[in-house]
């Protein structure tokens, strides 16, 4: 047989997928290491105290310098990091999967409910503030009510307000691709819908896949931090936002504005990950693995 | 080598045995060009193995929905067609979507639009192993418990090839060699291969399974006239090579249709205005359609000289 | 008969780089000789060549037809016609004069608003794709009407414009029939011969002189493309200069006066009809004639070797020589000219007689 394995295809079909997969066990780390990795910073020096290159008379070795409580502030900074993406990880998972099984059914069905609901709700999402109901749920759940389901409740809206729009989107995606001829003929010699999708549909959402995670991820983390800023947090959660909201209440305290310099950085720099991933994998690319 | 062990070993229909067989089909749609209600009625028609039938007709005359009809993709509002292989009679729309699925292997489709018949996110090769990996092509004699532990085993060993996918990969490669394209070609991009070479690929898809009847909407018409000559006469040495095989063709090219066609059927709004041997409908038809369009035909062609 | 456009030594480059993706791929074939070889250049300081020295002149009452197999630069000759290039490709010389004999104005030189003068009132155009061609919230009559109002008269008011839009739409070939009740629909309800006829009449409002339509029978069956074609051919007859682009040369042998053939961004044949289909010299024609089926005998096609490269970058001799059945050792080196050997019957080829 004439045929030799094409090494060109083949590895660069590999390099792919072994990308695909590293970034993947990266997030799960993520998001499953506990905090043991990261654990309760101990208090080291007094608060604010300066980072330890800056004024060589401290006796600490906090390379950020020290938070309100006297911890070592990159521990603390390590710590928000790793809880504020669980959370964006996690809600941004499940707008995905929302995403994906609402607007892949739409698509499929041409369902004229479906449709209307999403319309409605699309509707609805731009009319009424996201914030303004979040601010709602917070204030309205007691303060001795648990903080995993103020937590959940607020995961809950903020995910439900992203479905509609990116439904749409894959709706709109997952019917056009279904009008094309390449799909007529998978059908036609017989493959099944499950087939049919994961073969010739998947492949073209990515491109809205990654747009819905690079939209969607920073505002989990956005909304994190304002709500933490604004009061509206729980005492066991420390985020980036309550990093950010005790660096900016003591500012004129010791040196917390570097702190504060520092926190926003991280916070941008936090938000944007997923735009830097696709602009360096250069999605569109990355998808067709293009010659 | 054919890669046609599945076949083989079943007894072959004999040549001009009928092979698909539609009766009393009916079929409405509301055209939304022009919204009207349009009523597709054949009684009769039958595919023999190794014989080319090409509808003809102009556009609206419904000739490309019976041909997804026939091809088992489009349910008619009446009717039945039958699939009679190895003396078993299947209708296509009454039985179970199981035994439909089965079915599908013995179908060939090649679609019109060069630009759409290949996912553009997919290698070529992969296209064409589709069917392949869908009806689990070539049969293996090993059983199905067997078979989940090898998927297990592919699974695991994810990013090398097994011995099956190795094999499934040569078949595939064989048939887009059969069609002119080499291995090279095949690991490509459908954007990466010119027009003729898309519809090529197309063709290898439909006949990776070595099916019975393959239908071909169109192939052409979005090609080159220099690269539909060679596409043609591909059509042409496949359907000498497999002298079984049926092939139903639908264009709006009499010429086109002569250079391949056993049996020709002339369709007009829906009905089925004659059906015969190539030869006698180009040379003295009898339906006003079909006089109209070989009318029209010869007097462009005599132009040529 | 005078000349309503003569295009002189056109020549049109593509800047930077091509998307050369088939084409490197092509290159890698080691078990095709003939895609090989020519490709290897790179991209000149220039660019890439697109249309090279093509001369060409469209008689007032007739019909050009020009043809070529897909890419070999037929739509950017009627794009550098209308002013349309996109920004990757510009005219690197020579001239279009409109109305060459009286008062020649060079198309080239003249900037957007200049050439707007012209555009759908002295030259009439017919764009390839019939259903993006027409806006699908226009009713027909809409979308001729919108043509009609380029023309500003300053006497004649609604009626008028009203007038020559009905006018248009009957000399398009629709009938009476369809000015009552159909012209008033949008496109999406209208059969695909309509549309063309409405996009023709559009074209024809202003009674330009010159008409270029690309590729206007392409997706119609032969039935309508008969009646499109005869349209078009009668507008000729009433003094109109027509240029139709296409790939298909039996759709047009029937009505053409003259025919010219490209290949590779070169005209390598020109004639009338008659010379060219019927006697034609150019091996890449005779390629293109033996491509046609016949109604008549049941003859293998006999397809032209290989297929058209995307660009003649680094090709030296003749663009058609790799895939030439006629070629010889000069063919390589030596890139023909058109020959004047018999009066307005032209080839491009050492081996032709």
């Amino acid at each position: 047989m004439g045929h030799k394995a094409m090494p060109t295809g083949s590895v660069r079909q590999r390099c792919g997928r072994y990308t695909v997969w590293a970034l993947l066990l990266i997030t799960g780390l993520v998001v499953v290491v506990p905090s043991s990795f990261t654990a309760q910073p101990k208090r080291e020096a007094n608060s604010f105290a300066p980072p330890s290159w800056y004024d060589r008379t401290v006796q600490h070795e906090c390379v950020l310098g020290t938070d309100y409580l006297g911890r070592s502030y990159a521990a603390v900074l390590g710590r928000a990091i790793s809880a504020t993406t669980r959370v964006a990880f996690f809600g941004t998972a499940a707008v995905l999967f929302g995403v994906l099984a609402v607007g892949t059914l739409q698509g499929s069905t041409q369902s004229k409910l479906l449709g209307a609901i999403l319309a409605s709700g699309n509707l609805g999402v731009m009319a009424v503030p996201q914030v303004a109901v979040l601010i709602t749920i917070a204030t309205s759940w007691s303060r001795t009510s648990p903080a995993w389901m103020v937590n959940t409740s607020m995961m809950a809206v903020l995910v439900l307000f992203a479905i509609p729009t990116g439904a749409r989107l894959i709706a709109e995606r997952v019917r056009s691709v279904n009008q094309t001829r390449f799909v007529a003929a998978s059908q036609a010699f017989g493959a099944s819908w499950w087939y049919t999708f994961r073969r010739d549909v998947f492949p073209h959402l990515l491109e809205d896949i990654a747009w819905i995670v690079a939209s969607v991820l920073p505002m989990f983390v956005a909304v994190e931090v304002g709500l933490a800023y604004l009061g509206i947090e729980y005492r066991e959660f420390e985020g980036l936002g309550r990093a950010l909201a005790k660096s900016f209440g003591s500012i004129f305290n010791g040196i917390a504005q570097f702190q504060l310099v520092v926190t926003i950085a991280v916070i941008l720099w936090v938000a944007l990950i997923p735009q830097i991933i696709l602009k360096l994998l250069n999605v569109r690319g990355f998808a067709e693995e293009s010659v | 080598m054919l890669p046609s062990e599945a076949m083989d070993e079943q007894p072959q229909n004999q040549s001009g045995g009928v092979l698909l067989r539609a009766s009393d089909l009916c079929f409405a749609y509301s055209s939304g060009a022009k919204s009207q209600s349009f009523e597709l009625i054949v009684d009769e028609l039958q595919v023999h193995a190794g014989e080319v039938l090409v509808l003809c007709g102009a556009s609206g005359s419904g000739k490309s929905t019976l041909l997804s009809i026939l091809a088992g993709t489009q349910r008619p509002d009446s009717g039945r067609v039958d699939l009679l292989t190895d003396g078993v009679t299947r209708d296509l729309y009454g039985c179970g979507r199981q035994q439909w699925k089965a079915s599908r292997h013995d179908f060939g489709l090649v679609y019109q639009d060069v630009r759409e018949s290949l996912n553009d996110r997919r290698r070529v090769i992969d296209s064409v192993l589709d069917p392949l990996l869908v009806h689990d092509l070539p049969k293996s004699n090993i059983g199905a418990c067997v078979n989940v532990w090898q998927r297990i085993v592919e699974l695991v060993r994810w990013g090398g090839e097994s011995e099956r996918q190795k094999k499934q990969r040569a078949i595939a490669l064989d048939v887009l060699r059969r069609v002119g394209l080499q291995a090279e070609q095949a690991d490509r991009f459908p954007k990466n291969l010119s027009g003729g070479q898309r519809q090529r690929a197309a063709i290898a898809r439909a006949l990776v399974t070595q099916p019975r009847l393959v239908f071909l909407d169109e192939p052409t018409s979005a090609l080159d006239v220099s690269v539909q000559a060679s596409v043609v006469s591909l059509l042409r040495e496949l359907h000498q090579e497999n002298p079984v095989r049926g092939y139903v063709f639908v264009t709006h090219d009499l010429a086109l249709a002569r250079q391949l066609a056993d049996r020709i059927a002339v369709l007009d709004r829906g009905r089925l205005a004659e059906i015969g041997p190539a030869d006698e409908v180009l040379r003295s038809p009898t339906s006003n359609a079909g006089r109209e369009m070989v009318a029209i035909a010869r007097r462009e062609l005599d132009a040529l000289g | 008969m005078s000349d309503a456009l003569r295009i002189e030594g056109l020549s049109v480059y593509g800047q930077g780089q091509y998307d050369f993706g088939r084409q490197n791929a092509d290159e890698r074939e080691s078990n095709d000789p003939l895609s090989g070889q020519q490709n290897t250049a790179a991209s000149g300081a220039r660019g890439y060549e697109v249309i090279s020295q093509v001369n060409l002149s469209l008689r007032a009452g007739k019909v050009l037809g020009l043809v070529g197999e897909t890419g070999c630069g037929k739509t950017t000759l009627i794009n550098s016609i209308l002013g349309l290039l996109p920004a990757s490709l510009s005219v690197a010389s020579g001239r279009i004069l409109i109305d060459p004999e009286e008062q020649p104005v060079d198309l080239l030189q003249l900037n957007n608003r200049q050439r707007a003068a012209y555009l759908g009132l002295r030259i009439g155009y017919v764009p390839q794709d019939v259903r993006s061609g027409l806006n699908p919230l226009m009713s027909a009559r809409q979308t001729v009407r919108e043509g009609a109002k380029r023309k500003r008269d300053r006497k004649h008011q609604r009626s008028a414009i009203t007038q020559r839009t009905d006018d248009a739409l009957r000399r398009a070939g629709l009938s009476d029939d369809f000015l009552r009740s159909d012209a008033d629909r949008r496109p999406g309800r209208l059969s695909g011969g309509q549309c063309q006829r409405v996009l023709i009449a559009q074209a024809i409002v202003n009674e330009p002189s010159v008409l270029l339509l690309d590729e206007p029978t392409a997706s119609l069956d032969p039935t309508s493309r008969h009646q499109v074609l005869e349209t078009i051919r009668r507008l000729a007859d009433d003094g109109a200069a027509v240029c139709l682009v296409t790939h298909d040369l039996a759709a047009i042998a029937s009505m053409v006066d003259s025919v010219a053939v490209m290949y590779l961004g070169r005209l390598v044949e020109i004639g009338s009809a008659d010379q060219v289909l019927r006697h034609s010299r150019h091996p890449y024609t005779r390629g293109l004639l033996g491509c046609v089926p016949r109604l008549d005998e049941k003859r293998t096609l006999q397809p032209i070797n290989g297929e058209a490269p995307v660009s003649g970058n680094g090709l030296t001799g003749c663009r058609f020589y790799p895939r030439c059945p006629l070629r010889q050792i000069q063919c390589e080196v030596d890139e023909p000219q058109l020959s004047k050997a018999q009066l307005e019957h032209q080839v491009a080829c050492h081996v032709a007689e």
